[in-house]
């Protein structure tokens, strides 16, 4: 017997992938680093919250390191409600370029993450970094612009200090706004779990507004990357504890860095 | 005559307009719009003639800049179904006849001299120019014996889309844009602020096309109920993002498919993305969507078309809600006679499913049992080891 057409239980929750690239080079040692796996750690208790009260999209969380090399901290995406987040080590060069073609190897439906039967959102990207590439980057970076997920994916860039290359940020990120810049561990801390929470707030529901595309197709929703930028504004301006922390270019705050102790 | 092959997958015949078929459309506000009071922005029609059937169904863009796209939606529906109309009392049928084609977008430069030459090396072409510049092959492939016949869709397709724009400057003429509206449209053209996809399909005698500016789904369901997309799909439209009336040279975005060779489908399906978004990704499952056609199509066999689609208004709102909220249009043209055998091959072919799912389940519990003895036989005769050894 054929099923009943007219049964809910069909409809199914497409999955939204949040992604964690982070650069762990020598220079994210001590603090830094201690500071940033504490705050995702903490922040995907609220994603897997969100993700479990969601009815448009379940969060799969994906963390993909970055030093002398890329590595991803589980070969597929993970349940957020259930994500077990390993301990980064800092050490090594910054492979920025190695980091985006192994991102590009995976957004992709046929040999990456994005082939969940149930069907996928677009991703959120959250790249964290306090320093500058040491690999040749801009090829890579070219190519994955032409990857139909990564241009639809909220991509917000977190400029751990004044020493982070934000105008590399920006060109990964696509807009200089989408580049927060912190200045210490406690924003820092503050900051993952609203860039977090935001970005999957914003693309793990449906129905928004906005946008254009480059080969001039026609976004019939909204640009989840611009709500994403201006939901964080909102929470930094709105949120005293905030205050100090820059969204766009860095120079309201620049040489404040205090990285001493936690 | 009777052009006829006794298994042929579709129904075959002359004179296949049948008004006894099943046709229908509707279109159903989503439920993110109706909170704010937004208008349904899809469209859908549909026409059951002597000579003609029709299903048009048109989706109008949901971002803030596509102020009227409900306008635009309707406007593109109209146009296209008198456009359709003409363009079958007026295009000889034996153009079609013993033809069959399938045409994706055409390429920005449609020459066939140099459209083959790729840009540059493909090994440094970004996923999307690679999958643009397969499409463009497949375009040169799909046209090269059908030139005659491209030529006179394209002609349909620049018809219909200068009438569209015709109509949507009349109607910023008659209905000046507000002040709100203008601020939304921004400095953007006319034509975005009317937005829209729009895909038909078109029955007669003798032959019957297809075609699809955007997004949304034109499925044809064959006699034992398998389920294509007799219009290639558009690698442009992505997730949220659409070809549309709305583009630069919209004209070249029209995809298109053909048929006059008396093969007919038993049953076509359009649907606007609102639909084909709740059931999932539709190129990694399509068995989601097929699914609730094939439970669509067990309906109307049982319980009758009225009902049937009294039970389909209602539940719309339903999968809108609890699927993708957006706006919801469905349009289909279905021939039961022609169905009747497939669903009830479909009914045995779930029995048997049903059946092989109960012995594997009886055979995974017997696995289980015969494991649980042979454990019990090796720990009995552990202890009469031991036993002895004692002994």
């Amino acid at each position: 017997m054929a099923n009943d057409p007219f049964a809910v239980e069909a409809i199914t929750r497409r999955v939204m992938p949040l992604i964690f690239m982070v650069d762990t080079s020598g220079s994210m040692g001590g603090a830094k680093i201690a500071a940033l796996n504490t705050a995702v750690r903490e922040s995907l208790n609220e994603v897997g919250e969100i993700s479990k009260n969601n009815s448009d999209a379940q969060i799969k969380v994906g963390a993909l390191e970055f030093s002398s090399d890329a590595q991803w901290m589980y070969p597929q995406l993970e349940d957020s409600e259930s994500f077990k987040w390993q301990d980064l080590q800092a050490g090594g060069l910054t492979s920025f370029g190695a980091a985006i073609n192994e991102l590009n190897n995976k957004l992709s439906q046929s040999h990456g993450f994005m082939s969940e039967p149930s069907g996928m959102r677009a991703p959120a990207i959250i790249l964290l970094s306090d320093g500058e590439p040491t690999d040749e980057y801009k090829h890579a970076l070219e190519k994955i612009k032409g990857n139909n997920w990564f241009k639809i994916a909220v991509k917000v860039a977190i400029a751990i200090g004044d020493d982070a290359n934000k105008d590399i940020l920006a060109e990964f990120t696509g807009n200089i706004e989408a580049v927060i810049t912190v200045h210490n561990i406690d924003q820092l801390k503050k900051i993952i779990r609203v860039v977090s929470v935001t970005s999957s707030m914003v693309t793990s529901r449906s129905t928004p507004v906005g946008g254009s595309t480059s080969n001039g197709t026609t976004p019939v929703v909204a640009d989840p990357q611009t709500q994403a930028i201006d939901g964080i504004q909102g929470t930094i301006d709105s949120n005293p504890t905030l205050t100090g922390v820059d969204q766009g270019p860095s120079t309201t705050n620049a040489g404040t860095d205090d990285w001493s102790g936690w | 005559m009777f052009w006829g092959f006794r298994h042929a997958p579709c129904f075959i015949g002359l004179n296949m307009v049948n008004k006894e078929a099943i046709v229908f459309a509707i279109s159903k506000v989503g439920a993110s719009h109706l909170p704010k009071g937004v208008p349904c922005q899809d469209y859908s029609l549909m026409v059951n003639d002597e000579d003609i059937q029709m299903i048009v169904v048109c989706d109008g863009h949901g971002s803030k800049t596509y102020v009227r796209s409900d306008v635009g939606s309707r406007l593109a529906a109209e146009i296209t179904k008198e456009n359709l109309i003409e363009f079958v009392n007026n295009t000889p049928p034996v153009l079609f006849k013993n033809r069959k084609g399938a045409v994706t977008s055409r390429p920005e430069w449609d020459d066939p001299m140099w459209g083959s030459a790729p840009e540059k090396p493909i090994e440094e072409m970004t996923e999307e120019e690679y999958m643009n510049y397969e499409q463009n092959q497949a375009f040169f492939y799909q046209v090269k014996d059908i030139r005659d016949i491209d030529s006179v869709f394209k002609f349909l397709f620049e018809e219909i889309n200068a009438k569209w724009v015709e109509a949507i400057r009349k109607d910023s003429e008659d209905r000046p844009f507000t002040d709100e509206e203008k601020e939304a449209l921004g400095n953007h053209r006319l034509e975005k602020a009317y937005g829209s996809t729009l895909m038909a399909f078109v029955k007669t005698p003798y032959y019957w096309f297809a075609f699809h500016i955007g997004d949304g789904r034109l499925i044809t369901v064959d006699r034992h109920l398998d389920m294509v997309q007799p219009v290639p799909w558009d690698c442009n439209c992505f997730q949220n993002y659409t070809t549309s009336l709305c583009n630069t040279n919209p004209v070249r975005l029209f995809r298109y498919a053909f048929d006059g060779t008396g093969c007919f489908p038993a049953a076509i399906f359009c649907c606007s993305d609102g639909i084909e978004d709740s059931y999932g990704d539709y190129e990694l499952n399509p068995q989601s969507l097929h699914g609730f056609y094939q439970g669509l199509l067990d309906q109307f066999v049982k319980v009758g078309e009225e009902t049937t689609l009294k039970k389909l208004e209602n539940f719309l709102p339903v999968l809108s809600e609890k699927g993708s909220r957006d706006d919801m249009s469905l349009a289909g043209i279905i021939n039961l006679d022609a169905l009747q055998d497939g669903l009830e091959e479909q009914e045995i072919r779930d029995e048997i499913n049903k059946v092989e799912s109960q012995l594997r389940d009886l055979q995974r519990q017997e696995n289980e049992i015969k494991a649980r003895i042979d454990e019990a036989y090796t720990k009995e005769k552990a202890l009469w080891k031991s036993k002895s050894n004692n002994q």
